[in-house]
């Protein structure tokens, strides 16, 4: 089978499992936020979802959130504004701007979210409201956001780093032209992304990681870092990226992880959009001198 | 026999996809199977989706492609078909 057909039935596979995981989660009343990632990876990886299942998906959504217009706190309701976007609610529903209303006046003072009302604010949930909500982007969030990556990040080796946060600063300013001192900052944090792959082409929290390569870790970086494709050493990670996904997609089409789901959308998302950039990237006409 | 007038819709377990590289897939979740489609029939399916009748469809593709209406006419009359007969639409009533 060749590697195109081999994607092309991992997708296949990864839209089957996704589907049947978003079904299991409604059936089993989970936390809303799980199958509100998986409609997210679903319908930006291409997919019309089926009306019966939007329609149940919309309403389940709708009666789930709170009169304050959250549901349980910043980072679910981040997922569910998502899931109810992806699912063609108009962005000004009232329902929808509720729910960006509560993100706005449940925001952290420093200009940071945190999963829960009352939590500090973190990277990988301010940088994926500012990816994936960028109607919430502003000064403050962006500001925040750089200052913990410059905190965290080692330059020098002497400490680990967190692969992830480093991805969602990243992606939190995907699509704008910030500062040219902080494109630099994002740059040399991409390339240093590079580094930090695994052998088998996954990522970790950090390279060598005792829990090894996750595809939760695996899926943000790997975006964060097809957002430099063109830089020397991007074509090849991506190239692994696909090979981890292409080896690690177990039987039911899903990829393991904590949350199985979890993991998979992400993997499922980052994938497909590799997959498009790459082959975006080999039918872009080349310089000739 | 199938009218240009009438609205056919997709019926609700039926997800589309379009993935990188021209591949278009239709996945009917209740019975499991997945169809291969091109790209002018994901294209047909997706005014389908938007509630436009055969000849609103005949008439987008019509700009869309240069294809006389007369051959659109009959292609599209034997893909409606051949998508009924699967499960994949269905009338509007």
């Amino acid at each position: 089978m060749s590697r195109r057909a081999q994607i092309n039935e991992m997708f296949t596979k990864s839209t089957v499992g996704l589907l049947q995981a978003v079904r299991h989660l409604l059936r089993k009343r989970c936390e809303l936020e799980r199958s509100s990632r998986v409609v997210w990876a679903l319908v930006e990886s291409g997919l019309v979802i089926e009306r019966s299942l939007c329609d149940v998906l919309i309403s389940d959504t709708l009666s789930r959130q709170r009169k304050d217009g959250g549901w349980t706190g910043p980072y679910d309701t981040m997922w569910n504004l998502v899931a109810l976007k992806c699912l063609g609610v108009p962005k000004d529903a009232d329902q929808y701007v509720a729910g960006l209303r509560f993100l706005r006046e449940n925001r952290n003072s420093d200009g940071g979210w945190g999963r829960a009302i009352r939590d500090f604010s973190r990277a990988p949930v301010t940088g994926a409201i500012l990816w994936l909500l960028p109607e919430l982007r502003d000064e403050d969030a962006c500001h925040w956001l750089v200052k913990d990556w410059k905190d965290e990040w080692s330059r020098d080796g002497m400490d680990v780093s967190l692969t992830y946060k480093g991805a969602f600063t990243i992606l939190a300013h995907k699509d704008i032209l910030p500062s040219k001192s902080i494109q630099s900052l994002l740059r040399d944090t991409a390339l240093w992304l590079l580094t930090q792959q695994d052998a088998n082409g996954g990522f970790g929290p950090w390279r060598g990681h005792p829990l090894g390569a996750l595809p939760s870790i695996t899926g943000p970086v790997a975006e964060a870092i097809c957002c430099y494709l063109g830089q020397d050493g991007v074509h090849m990670c991506l190239e692994k990226v696909i090979r981890f996904f292409l080896e690690n997609q177990l039987v039911n089409g899903l990829w393991a992880d904590y949350f199985i789901e979890t993991g998979s959308a992400y993997a499922h998302h980052a994938a497909f959009e590799i997959v498009g950039c790459l082959t975006e990237e080999s039918q872009a006409p080349t310089e000739t001198a | 026999m199938l009218e240009l007038s009438k609205v056919y819709k997709l019926n609700s377990n039926i997800s589309l996809q379009a993935l990188p590289d021209e591949v278009y897939r239709v996945y009917d979740t209740e019975q499991g199977d997945i169809y291969d489609i091109n790209e002018t029939a994901y294209f047909i399916l997706g005014l389908l989706t938007e509630g436009k009748s055969l000849s609103e469809v005949i008439q987008i593709v019509h700009t869309q492609y240069s294809v006389s209406r007369e051959s659109l006419r009959k292609d599209l009359v034997s893909i409606v078909g051949r998508f009924m007969a699967a499960g994949i639409i269905n009338e509007v009533s």
